[in-house]
């Protein structure tokens, strides 16, 4: 939950601190407009009721605290012909790639995009050269400060190259960090794009990602969130070109009080293109999960395959999830699946389970660590996946 | 032979959602025995099963149940199990992302602790899945998972070779079978009852038909009507079942009734 006694910015105080940040990333008047932009675009969010008690359209927290902000960006992982950077260094040293991603990528007409565009001081880029295949994932650390954090990953595969990029966070306590992830993937290129984080009670995260992917191109995403804090999430995928594939996979588990808003857009904007989103939620104690899980397809996409799995497991009493998919379809020769369960952990699988020997936390456990294992799996490292089934499991106890 | 050994139920009854199923049941399967248990489809042998495995939804009201002397009533599904109990289920549960060797290793520790090292435990896994003609693939997939009918009794059938119970419930594994899984059932059984930890396994098979038991020799067969236990013979019993199906013998214990 965000700070109980901080209000939402006034305008004045956003544009304050828009003109505070680094011009050298962005100008004073182009952050000006974004954070205008962040005050009128809608969250996308109804309106807090009893069991949605924040408002998503007004956060509260201070954009220019007294301090300055000490957010550091490390990277890890041999890049070969990659290029991986600090966003400042990045803006002085590789404008021309900067601005063929921004050209690309809308932040402005995202709430969160536009707020991240306003006040970013910080962030990562990350660049592949064409048919360049970096073999090793590249990791990308960000160590947040214990002041509102705006941190930008920006992400340019050229035509028919690969990576795998990692993106990590290390919150303190009471963390707000807005971020975005922009992405582009052009003909033939392949990114693996990864995130895990688990956030506390009294922090707030949000991410903001924007990718499109070019002819032949395919993208998979993966993020996993946990925690008691909230946790906030705008995703858009554009297939932009025939051959285009998307495969999204995402772990749910708050925990507490914890709030997790999701809201993942795929848009097939040319035909022949596929999307597969995997959603696998787990509600403890008290907290609350929502997936708004859209599906466009445009007039000229014929031919196109979008499915759509979400699966929810309410484990505390007062838990609650909230699906609802959306399918906006304009053309009629395409594919298109939505498929979701929800309910507590099945009875008959827990006997079955301690029919055999094991006891009932032992049969719990091996079923939600079951559930989970298809999103799992389709996280990059074997050492993320053994660290996201430690959490799993450590969530579970 | 001792007068606690064996699985002894007596005077067993059981209800599911307050109505009365089980009304009574005496039955004691001797260790190395082979029991048959018949019985028109509702008559109550499934919940005879899952009430003797602790089902949660089955509310036992009177009697008894012990396995080699220990009260298992009292006890845990895990408990039962620990204690050497097996059901092979009628209907087995899918459990997606749990794969079946993983699975398998968890309940042979949890049943038998530490008994065998992991060499030796995929050198039986190897042994039991040829008997049970099962490809290696198996290993790999998800717990009854997509599995077809078959599939999943093979590997009912398979646990229960891997886990070496005392007692073995048979719970309808022959039903939807074909002849050569219903003989990769009966060679699964004498498998078991041929090496060490299963020589004196007990077995009380359920069935609703007589086919397994060309398969299977049964030393004692029982029929069940109504939550009851209402005939208890040799072999030719299940013989006459097959002949004449179970109208004659409903006729005949009406009549004694
Ligand atoms: N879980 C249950 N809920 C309600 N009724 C049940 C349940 N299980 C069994 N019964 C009832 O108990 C009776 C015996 O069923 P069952 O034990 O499955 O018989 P069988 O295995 O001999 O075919 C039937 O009338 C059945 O409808
Ligand atoms: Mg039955």
């Amino acid at each position: 939950m965000p700070e109980g006694l901080l209000a939402p910015p006034t305008r004045d105080r956003l544009q304050s601190a828009a003109n505070a940040a680094d011009v050298r990333i962005l100008a004073h008047a182009a952050r000006a407009r974004a954070v205008d932009l962040y005050l009128t675009n809608p969250s996308g969010r109804t309106r807090p009721n009893r069991r949605w008690k924040i408002d998503l359209d007004a956060l509260a927290f201070d954009p220019l605290p007294a301090e300055a902000a000490k957010h550091e960006v490390a990277f890890s992982g041999s890049l070969g012909r990659a290029i991986a950077l600090p966003l400042a260094t990045a803006a002085r040293e590789h404008a021309e790639t900067l601005a063929h991603i921004t050209r690309r990528i809308d932040l402005e007409r995202s709430k969160f995009g536009a707020l991240a565009l306003g006040l970013s001081s910080f962030g990562a880029l990350v660049h592949v050269p064409a048919d360049y295949d970096v073999a090793e994932p590249i990791v990308i650390t960000y160590n947040i400060d214990a002041i509102p954090a705006f941190p930008r990953t920006l992400v340019l595969l050229e035509p028919g190259a690969r990576a795998t990029v990692i993106v990590e966070f290390v919150n303190p306590t009471g963390a707000f960090v807005v971020g975005t992830s922009e992405l582009i993937v052009e003909e033939r290129a392949h990114l693996h794009y990864a995130t895990a984080q688990r956030v506390d009670s009294g922090s707030v995260a949000v991410e903001c990602a924007l990718s499109h992917v070019g002819r032949d191109g395919s993208i998979a995403l993966a993020s996993a969130d946990f925690g008691e804090g909230l946790i906030l999430r705008d995703r858009d995928t554009s297939l932009d070109a025939s051959g285009a594939r998307m495969e999204q996979s995402a772990i749910f588990l708050p925990t507490g009080n914890g709030h997790l808003d999701v809201a993942a857009t795929v848009r097939h904007v040319a035909g022949n293109t596929s999307s597969q989103t995997v959603v696998k939620a787990a509600a403890g104690d008290e907290s609350i999960a929502r997936f708004l899980g859209n599906i466009v397809i445009l007039p000229h996409a014929a031919g196109s395959d979008a499915s759509l799995r979400d699966d929810a497991l309410i484990l505390g009493p007062k838990a609650h999830i909230d699906s609802v998919p959306a399918l906006e379809i304009a053309c009629n020769d395409v594919k298109a699946y939505h498929g979701a369960t929800i309910g507590a952990i099945d009875d008959e699988q827990i006997f079955y389970l301690r029919s055999r020997g094991l006891d009932e936390n032992e049969a719990r456990r091996t079923i939600a660590l079951g559930f989970f294992k298809p999103v799992v799996d389709a996280f990059p490292t074997a050492s993320l996946r053994e660290s996201l089934t430690r959490r799993i499991v450590e969530t579970l106890r | 032979m001792s007068e606690t050994m064996g699985l002894r139920v007596a005077g067993l009854r059981a209800t599911v959602e307050n109505t009365e199923i089980l009304r009574g049941i005496d039955l004691v399967v001797e260790p190395g025995k082979i029991h048959a248990l018949m019985g028109p489809n509702g008559s109550g042998k499934s919940t005879l099963a899952l009430s003797l495995a602790g089902h949660p939804h089955y509310q036992v009201t009177a009697g008894s149940a012990t396995l080699d002397g220990t009260s298992m009533l009292d006890l845990s599904p895990e408990k039962r199990a620990r204690a050497g109990l097996f059901l092979s289920f009628q209907y087995p549960a899918a459990i997606p992302g749990v794969k079946v060797a993983n699975f398998l290793h968890a309940a042979r520790q949890a049943v038998r602790p530490g008994s065998l090292a992991p060499a030796a435990f995929r050198a039986m896994l190897v042994e039991k899945m040829d008997i049970l003609g099962m490809d290696p693939s198996f290993m790999g997939r998800y717990l009854n998972d997509g599995f077809s009918g078959g599939e999943k009794k093979r590997l009912e059938m398979l646990q229960m070779a891997m886990l070496a119970p005392k007692y073995a419930i048979l719970d309808e594994t022959d039903s939807g079978l074909d002849v050569d899984a219903l003989r990769a059932v009966g060679d699964s059984i004498a498998a078991l009852r041929a090496s060490e930890e299963g020589r004196q396994a007990g077995m009380l098979i359920i069935t609703h038909y007589p086919r397994i038991l060309k398969h299977v020799t049964p030393d004692v067969v029982h029929v069940m009507m109504d939550g009851r236990i209402v005939l208890t013979g040799g072999h030719d019993l299940a013989e006459r079942i097959e002949r004449e199906g179970y109208d004659g013998i409903r006729d005949e214990v009406g009549a004694r009734a």
